[in-house]
């Protein structure tokens, strides 16, 4: 996927309403009810999507990655964002406002 | 002997304790024959299950059918989406629900409901509710699909003897459900009572439908299994999806508790046993465990095991069309009824008639090309064709 919409570090998001999620041989399957569009994300992405509930900001996910990966912490947030930027362009994460 | 892409769909579906082929050595015209094998029998999620961790796969076959088994997840997803809002509309308007086919099969004996491609949502209710429950799902968007032949030719009327009312398909177009009230067809069984099989129903734990006894859902999918490889019209003529449904056998078999005497004796009081018994040899044919004592209770007589054979080859393994279960005159003499239930025609108007037959002539041209492609096919076709008209004559 290329780079989606700009995202803030203190924001939190959640899933869209209308996105289905199942686990499937390793993988977790999204599907948008609107279209029918699914997507497969490994379980790195399962992960960040899993932590995407709308009660953590976004760079509280890009430090539980860094405790989780050994990897250098820019390397972690561009790819972080770069995820998260591409799940709300695909209309499968929302800012959580509340 | 089945080509080496069947033994490879067989191991993913009915494994033996040692794989019936060895595809290290296979090249990409093999690949080829076992993908598009897969696609036609609608097995290529579980055939992505069966080799996702298998080595010498080549990446590109890997690819394709993990393609396959994601799309075919996201369909469940949306099904089962839907089938929730159905069941939650048909409850609240007291109407009972108690799911058939793939939907039933999802809940009872696939775990991973993307190994189980379907279709549409399948579900029966009670004879005398069918209309109440078409308006129960009208505030969801669900419309009565124009029932097509597929050439044009539509009707939108329920016949006292269809089995299911004309699909309904939502507002997405991405799901039809049909209301069933029987579970046969014309020409099939005595046109039982099934308010038994309303009593033997279970209760899904996942929610206020039914679901079908093991007995009752082996008896249904089996009944399937044989109309669909009888072709008993032009558009279930194919042998699509042929081994899913002995997949589906398989894994009743494997794991529901069968009362198998329950199997043979509903399936002889219904006149149904020699069509359950063709699905049940060919399953065990195939390798699936079916005890030998139920097959000889539903044995019809004078059976040949050729026979048998000869319908597990023709019919079960192999990919293309074959020709429908009926007489010369069927195909080239349409009796009125035919042209005016099938193409809409008006049966008091002989040019309305004239214009559905060559609709319908236009329609088959095709399959009679393709079997006077292969003259040997067609004939072996015909023959057992008569022999299994034979058979169930006999029975």
């Amino acid at each position: 996927m290329s780079s989606g919409p700009h995202v803030v570090l203190a924001e939190r998001l959640r899933r869209q309403e209308g996105v289905l999620a199942q686990e499937a041989q390793g993988r977790t399957v999204l599907l948008r009810l609107e279209d029918g569009g699914y997507y497969a994300l490994d379980d790195v992405g399962a992960m960040i999507w899993g932590m995407c509930d709308g009660t953590r900001a976004v760079g509280d996910i890009v430090a539980i990655m860094c405790a989780e990966f050994d990897a250098p912490e820019a390397t972690v947030r561009a790819d972080v964002l770069e995820f998260i930027g591409d799940l709300r362009r695909e209309r499968l994460l929302v800012v959580d406002a509340t | 002997m089945p080509p080496p892409e069947y033994d490879l769909l067989l191991d993913a579906i009915v494994p033996l304790p040692a794989p019936r082929v060895d595809h290290r050595t296979w090249d990409s015209q093999h690949w080829g024959q076992a993908l598009a094998a897969a696609d036609w029998h609608r097995l290529s999620p579980i055939l992505f299950c069966h080799l996702e961790h298998t080595p010498d796969v080549p990446a590109a076959v890997h690819s394709a059918l993990e393609r396959a088994y994601l799309a075919s997840c996201a369909r469940s997803l949306f099904i089962a989406e839907a089938q929730g809002q159905v069941i939650d509309a048909l409850v609240a308007d007291d109407v009972p629900a108690l799911l058939l086919k793939g939907a039933a099969l999802i809940e009872t004996v696939y775990p991973d409901r993307a190994q189980r491609e379907m279709l549409d949502l399948d579900i029966l209710v009670p004879t005398d509710r069918v209309g109440q429950a078409t308006r129960a799902l009208v505030p969801l968007g669900y419309r009565p699909l124009a029932a097509t032949n597929g050439h044009g030719a539509t009707s939108t009327h329920l016949a006292p003897d269809e089995h299911h009312a004309p699909a309904l398909v939502g507002e997405e177009r991405l799901v039809a459900v049909e209301l069933h009230h029987h579970i046969t067809i014309p020409g099939e069984g005595n046109r039982f009572d099934l308010s038994e099989m309303w009593k033997r129903a279970r209760t899904s734990p996942r929610g206020k439908h039914l679901l079908p006894s093991p007995e009752d859902l082996l008896l249904h999918v089996s009944l399937h299994f044989t109309r669909n490889r009888l072709g008993g019209s032009y558009i279930r003529r194919h042998t699509g999806g042929a081994l899913a449904q002995i997949c589906d056998i398989a894994r009743i078999v494997d794991r529901e508790q069968v009362r198998w005497e329950l199997v043979t004796t509903s399936a002889r009081s219904y006149d149904l046993d020699t069509r359950v018994f063709l699905a049940l040899f060919a399953a065990r044919e195939l390798g699936v465990p079916v005890p030998e004592t139920a097959l000889a209770e539903l044995r019809p007589p004078r059976f040949d095991e050729g026979l048998g054979r000869r319908l597990v080859t023709l019919r079960v393994l192999r990919a293309d069309d074959h020709l429908p279960v009926r007489t010369l005159r069927w195909m080239f003499a349409p009796s009125r009824e035919v042209l005016t239930r099938g193409w809409n025609a008006d049966p008091t108007a002989p040019s309305s008639l004239a214009r559905a037959y060559m609709r319908r002539a236009k329609a088959n041209a095709p399959l009679a090309r393709s079997a006077l492609r292969q003259p040997r096919m067609f004939i072996e076709d015909r023959r057992l064709n008569g022999q299994i008209r034979a058979l169930e004559d006999r029975a």
